[in-house]
C-alpha cells in the first residue's frame, strides 16, 4: 500500500487513486501525416521502465483531479508529486541491480531494451 | 414535471450498542463548479449564498441556511438546512453566473445522508475506511471523500473536541442500505 501526497487533498491511501500510466506523452501535432505504426507508437507503447518513471495519477475517490508522480518503479518509492501542466522536476533514482541484470528498460524481457 | 423526493428508509433511525444511526430527512443539495480564480465567478456566488465559498481543501462553511462543502479545487457540494431557500439559490444563480463558465447542477436525489452518533463512532468508521481520520477530520469545520469498502463517501465531521462523536456520511442512495446494514454489523462488537 503506498501512502500518496496528493497536491490538493493532502496524505491518503493508495486504495483512493488509479494510476493513469506514464506522463508527458505528448500528443502528435498532426495525426493525419503519421503512418500506422507512428500513430500505434503514440497510442501503446510505453517505456516500462525499471526505476525512475514519470506517472499520472488521479485522485478517483477523492477531489478527482489528475497530477503527476515521480515513481521509482522498482522500489516503489515516490520522489516528488507535481500538478499538471508543472515541469517534471530534475531527479535522480536509484536503479536497483537485479540478480539476473535485467535491463532498465522492460519487466526483465530483454528485446524491449533500449540502447 | 413533480419530482418525488423522499428518503431512502422508513425507519429512519436505529440504535445499537450506543451508536445510533440516522437517515437525515431529505435535503436539497446543489452541486456548483467554477474557477476560483475568475473574481466575478467568487464574487457573484458569495453574494448569492452569503458565504464565502471555502478554498481549503476538506473544509465546509455553513450559515444558517447552507453548508458550502468543498469537493475539489473548482467544484463545491450545496447543502441546504433550509428548503425555502433551495429555488430561489438556484434560480439567482442561474441568473448571476456565466453559464459558459460555470455548472450549477440540482443533485437533491443523487446521495442520502446518514448521521451516525455515539462514543465508539470514529472506531466503528476505522474498520470500513482507510483515511486517518485523526488527522484528516480533526475538527468540526473537516470533511473528506474518500471509500466506504468500495462505495465512494463524502464524510462531514460534526462534533468539536470532547462532544459525542457525529458523522454525517453523504452516500449514493443506492448504496446506502448496503453502507448502514456494514455500519450496524460493525457495532457488534462494542457493547454498552
Amino acid at each position: 500500500m503506498l501512502i500518496i501526497n496528493c497536491p490538493y487533498c493532502g496524505e491518503r491511501e493508495q486504495e483512493e487513486f488509479s494510476c493513469g500510466g506514464e506522463a508527458h506523452i505528448e500528443r502528435p501535432k498532426n495525426p493525419p501525416d503519421l503512418n500506422d505504426d507512428q500513430w500505434a507508437d503514440y497510442l501503446f507503447l510505453r517505456q516500462n521502465i525499471k526505476g525512475l518513471q514519470y506517472e499520472r495519477w488521479n485522485h478517483s475517490f477523492g477531489c478527482r483531479q489528475w497530477f503527476n508522480v515521480a515513481r521509482n518503479t522498482a522500489t516503489d518509492e515516490i520522489l516528488a508529486v507535481y500538478k499538471m501542466g508543472e515541469k517534471p522536476p530534475a531527479l535522480e533514482s536509484n536503479n536497483p541491480i537485479t540478480p539476473c541484470g535485467e535491463p532498465a528498460i522492460g519487466s526483465g524481457n530483454f528485446s524491449t531494451s533500449k540502447k | 414535471m413533480t419530482l418525488k423526493r423522499s428518503t431512502v428508509f422508513e425507519d429512519v433511525k436505529i440504535e445499537k450498542n450506543g451508536i445510533s444511526i440516522q437517515e437525515l430527512p431529505f435535503v436539497e443539495k446543489i452541486n456548483l463548479r467554477g474557477d476560483t480564480k475568475d473574481r466575478d465567478f467568487m464574487s457573484n456566488a458569495g453574494a448569492v449564498l452569503d458565504i464565502l465559498i471555502p478554498t481549503e481543501p476538506n473544509t465546509k462553511i455553513q450559515n444558517k441556511d447552507l453548508q458550502v462543502i468543498w469537493l475539489s479545487p473548482n467544484e463545491w457540494l450545496l447543502s441546504f438546512l433550509n428548503e425555502n431557500h433551495f429555488f430561489r439559490i438556484l434560480e439567482e444563480l442561474n441568473n448571476k453566473l456565466n453559464p459558459e463558465k460555470t455548472s450549477i447542477t440540482d443533485i437533491s436525489e443523487n446521495k442520502t445522508v446518514l448521521r451516525i452518533e455515539g462514543n465508539h463512532t470514529t472506531e466503528l468508521l476505522r474498520k470500513f475506511i482507510v483515511l486517518d481520520i485523526d488527522n484528516v477530520l480533526n475538527s468540526n469545520l473537516r470533511v473528506a471523500q474518500t471509500i466506504f469498502i468500495k462505495i465512494p463517501v463524502l464524510i462531514i465531521r460534526n462534533h468539536n473536541y470532547q462532544e459525542k462523536q457525529s458523522f454525517d456520511i453523504h452516500v449514493n442512495r443506492s448504496h446506502s442500505k448496503y453502507l448502514r446494514d456494514l455500519l450496524l454489523d460493525g457495532c457488534n462488537q462494542f457493547i454498552n
